[in-house]
């Protein structure tokens, strides 16, 4: 309890961290809530009100807050849906690529030596591919889709936290404590569990927040280039690239969706940055 | 001093023949090549035919091998949509890419070095706090966004600049300006980081305590000392651009060799990906290994380990 | 004062303005140093000497608030701009620091470090900088010193290093040399090398020294007049000798018993009780009453004040004052 109050008294001492709490927390709960929420159904197309602009602009009208797309379709209640989309692939793909890189990174922290050469190899080979070049390599190769977002976001986003648990258990075995431990009689899987694993969840939650930023703008990005989730999924993404076509006409069409994707990379970033801060200033996330 | 260059030349041999390795195994690995190489009705025989004579009969090992042979020769066979070697394909469209890499990384450090400098130097000031605000934004937006919204004000609403194409300076402004803010705001975040913890140094205090200038202090004891630890990720964002700047070039009509990539894929032009990727692949490792050597040249204590 | 004043410390109040309140880490010291005197100043960490080192020469962080006088040659630098020290630092009054490790500049070469000072501060031209820096070499017992100069700080060794952190102090000539706990961070046969060495210097160059130790033992063979500090004041004050032989106030005879010597051998170690009191949280009137085992009423309520005892020896404790015998 009194650490809880400890983690308010912080959070709210620093502003940006308390803003991006917010921020994350109003997108949740609007992602939650999306089905109850939304004026009008986000795949319904009513032709005859295509292209509205936003209600305070000139020809705009009211009972469509945020304007209409090209198919009739209300921007407020797509936007909304986007978040349940984005959010449930940001942290499918988070998961995905904490797993994968705490399984790769424990191995070759603990075993070390060929292992920890040979996945290090493939950090080294994975590094030199820039990430989009990357990402839609993967898609081309293996097809759109969620499953498939996902794995290109476990392939892009495992090292960092492979890295993170390396070092950490690399730097415990050869401790003194854990040297006494087993001249003691302890065993090496206890070990791991019980004194290693602590350390790691900090790091972890960490990189975990920041890296859902990440994936949050990989899918858009993916979606943008239209390869990402199937066609009718209404993504930030896929309806900032299919404003290309009216810009001309209906620019607020660009605008918001684009400005949902900035809010949550920003409010996750920030609170990301305040939870290091917080749990474990020396991490270096910058890599 | 060279031991250590050795090592490194050693190392990214290692990493460009597993780069190659994955290149050729997974494209193709993931479905037949021959069949996207000709339209969707061309007759078996047809095919059978190609895969006896271009050798896609033999085992997978020997095409690796054939492959990698070829590529150090710069030979990665004919792409099948231009009717050109593919390495050419690829490295007509180099000059554009590098032009806006390049552009956008100047531009980048233009604004991060002395901002990343000043905000150290005034650190928790008004200036400090505004800086981390940008450049934690710089880093937020989207690129494909950023880009757009310049395409709506520059192109739609005031006219200035060309939407799309390249050609004139006017062409690359635009992909420039969506480029450079996010390699700007990490060049700067790190840059200040990096100053912080060398203006905390003793050697500083020292250097303070013998009556040398404010100016010469930051520039030459603690900017030179912030600099070789920046230097490896400052390398590491330049080559990034070169292979990021796939969306862009998408957005604005760039022909670079994202552009080309994108396309590529999408036409099965497996040549040319494999061209392009290990082209651009090849531009990273080249980077890393320049930069620690630029690194270990700066400081002298690498050297000599 | 057979020798005129180089130095004069008025009244020296800091203050370090931080998120839990204001801390006081030196509170109203005086005391002055005439032309070539050798003057060490003892205390436990965070008695404050460093900080008035630091606040002399105007080395403090931005949130610390010096009040009194620091008169050098009778100006008051204390308010100085920052500019205005520029003339001071390195030229008139030097500095060397405890880590002779981590105090170099990792990626030039000592003769570059060297040259920077010289040439800044008197103008010489690169290779009349260079000669000087080389005769600095020699002066501190460098030997090779031509060679050195090209030398990177990692290729040297500990006491080497301070040896070029004396060298580079004293290559601009200063009036007054401070050296923060030179011999703290080396090895016991280094450290008797050093301290010979700055006493060596001092006699021939006339340049004053300020050593600041935690170590009494240290100041025995190399300083002429020692200043006792605790918890940012000063508690005693006098020649080495009378410190020594005619110590007065009780922490200093804590810090002299607290030395092992072979005469003792086989009686216990006196240390004194108690801990230093928190910076934020000092105790009203003496600050070492909480430690003292001769402490009265009057310790607990006021301040204690002044007492010259004669022979420049000073001390500030009820013991020596009036009231004490009634």
């Amino acid at each position: 309890m009194e650490k809880c109050k400890d983690i308010f008294r912080s959070l709210v001492r620093s502003k940006t961290g308390l803003i991006g709490f917010i921020i994350i927390v109003t997108f949740l709960l609007v992602a939650l809530t999306s089905s109850v929420i939304t004026p009008y159904d986000p795949f319904e197309m009513v032709l005859r009100d295509k292209l509205l602009p936003p209600a305070w602009a000139a020809g705009g009208a009211s009972r469509h807050l945020l304007g209409t797309d090209q198919l009739g379709r209300d921007l407020l209640s797509r936007l909304i849906y986007g978040s349940r989309v984005s959010l449930g692939v940001a942290l499918a793909g988070t998961l995905a690529a904490a797993t994968v890189g705490i399984l790769l990174g424990a191995l070759a922290g603990y075993y070390g030596k060929m292992v920890d050469t040979v996945i290090g190899r493939i950090m080294d080979i994975q590094l030199s591919f820039p990430f989009i070049l990357l990402a839609i390599f993967i898609v081309a190769l293996f097809g759109s889709g969620l499953r498939n977002i996902t794995l290109v976001a476990a392939i892009s986003g495992w090292v960092r936290f492979a890295r993170v648990v390396r070092g950490e258990i690399m730097s415990i075995k050869e401790s003194e404590y854990v040297e006494a431990i087993r001249s003691l009689g302890g065993k090496d899987f206890r070990i791991i569990f019980q004194h290693i694993l602590p350390n790691v969840v900090s790091p972890v939650i960490v990189i975990a927040t920041l890296e859902l930023a990440k994936v949050v703008l990989m899918e858009a990005s993916l979606s943008f280039l239209g390869m990402g989730l199937p066609v009718d999924i209404p993504t930030w993404g896929r309806m900032l690239s299919d404003s290309r076509d009216f810009m001309q006409t209906a620019p607020h069409l660009t605008v918001f969706p684009g400005l949902m994707i900035c809010l949550v990379v920003l409010g996750v970033n920030m609170f990301g940055d305040w939870l290091r801060d917080y749990l474990d200033p020396k991490l270096d996330t910058n890599q | 001093m060279s031991r250590y260059i050795v090592k490194r030349m050693l190392q990214s041999v290692i990493v460009l023949l597993g780069v190659t390795a994955v290149v050729f195994f997974a494209l193709n690995l993931t479905g037949d090549p021959v069949t996207f190489m000709f339209p969707i009705d061309t007759p078996i025989e047809v095919l059978e035919e190609y895969r006896a004579t271009s050798g896609m009969n033999d085992p997978k090992l020997i095409q690796y091998g054939r492959f990698l042979w070829g590529a150090l020769h710069g030979d990665f066979g004919t792409s099948h949509y231009y009717n050109q070697p593919a390495m050419q394909v690829v490295l007509e469209r180099l000059p554009a890419t590098f032009l806006l890499a390049f552009t956008a990384f100047l531009l980048a450090l233009v604004i991060a070095i002395p901002t990343g400098i000043l905000s150290a130097v005034k650190r928790n000031s008004v200036l400090d706090s505004i800086v981390r605000f940008f450049s934690m934004l710089g880093q937020c937006v989207p690129i494909f966004w950023l880009g757009l919204l310049l395409m709506l004000l520059f192109s739609v609403k005031l006219k200035w600049l060309p939407t799309i194409g390249s050609g004139t300076w006017k062409h690359l402004i635009m992909p420039t300006l969506t480029l450079a803010p996010g390699t700007a705001a990490s060049i700067t975040r790190l840059l200040r980081s990096g100053m912080l913890d060398v203006l905390g140094q003793d050697y500083i205090m020292v250097a303070r305590a013998k009556g040398i200038h404010n100016g010469p202090l930051i520039l030459k004891h603690a900017f030179k000392n912030s600099l070789s630890s920046v230097l490896t990720v400052l390398g590491l964002q330049l080559a990034s651009l070169m292979g990021g700047s796939l969306i862009t070039e998408n957005i604005f009509a760039w022909p670079g060799v994202g552009q080309l990539m994108y396309n590529s894929i999408l036409n099965r032009d497996f040549m040319v990906v494999e061209a392009g990727v290990c082209l651009i692949a090849s531009f990273f490792v080249f980077v890393n290994l320049a930069v620690d050597i630029l690194y270990a040249v700066i400081n002298p204590r690498v050297r000599f380990e | 004062m057979d020798r005129d004043t180089v130095l004069s410390i008025e009244s020296l109040t800091v203050d370090f303005r931080t998120k839990f309140g204001v801390a006081n880490a030196v509170d109203k010291v005086s005391f002055s140093l005439a032309r070539g005197e050798r003057l060490g100043i003892v205390g436990e960490s965070g008695s404050g000497k460093s900080v008035i080192c630091k606040a002399i020469l105007q080395l403090l962080p931005d949130y610390a608030n010096i009040s009194g006088a620091i008169k050098y040659e009778g100006r008051d630098i204390s308010h100085y701009s920052n500019r205005q020290m520029y003339g001071i630092r390195g030229k008139e009054i030097s500095m060397i620091f405890q880590e002779p490790m981590t105090s170099l500049n990792p990626l030039y070469t000592i003769g570059n470090q060297l040259i920077e000072t010289i040439v800044l501060h008197q103008h010489l031209s690169k290779a009349e900088a260079e000669q000087r820096a080389i005769e600095m070499l020699k002066l501190v017992s460098i030997p090779q010193a031509d060679e050195r100069l090209k030398q990177y700080p990692f290729e040297l060794s500990g006491g080497m290093r301070q040896r070029v952190m004396i060298a580079m102090a004293l290559s601009c000539n200063p009036n007054i040399l401070i050296a923060d706990e030179p011999t703290t961070a080396l090895d016991v046969t280094i450290q008797a090398q050093i301290l010979e060495l700055v006493r060596d210097l001092n006699q021939k160059l006339s340049t004053a020294l300020i050593l600041i130790t935690h170590d009494l033992g240290v100041v025995a063979e190399t300083v002429e007049n020692v200043m006792v500090m605790y918890a940012g004041q000063m508690v005693e004050y006098g020649p080495v000798r009378a410190i020594f032989h005619q110590t007065m106030h009780p922490y200093t005879k804590g810090l002299l018993n607290a030395i092992p010597k072979v005469e003792l051998e086989g009686q216990t170690l006196e240390s004194i009780p108690g801990t230093v009191p928190s910076i934020f949280e000092m105790p009203k009137g003496c600050r070492f009453h909480t430690r003292c085992k001769h402490k009265r009423e009057i310790c607990t309520q006021r301040c204690p004040e002044l007492c010259d005892c004669g022979g420049g020896h000073q001390v500030k404790c009820w013991m020596y004052s009036e009231e004490w015998s009634k």
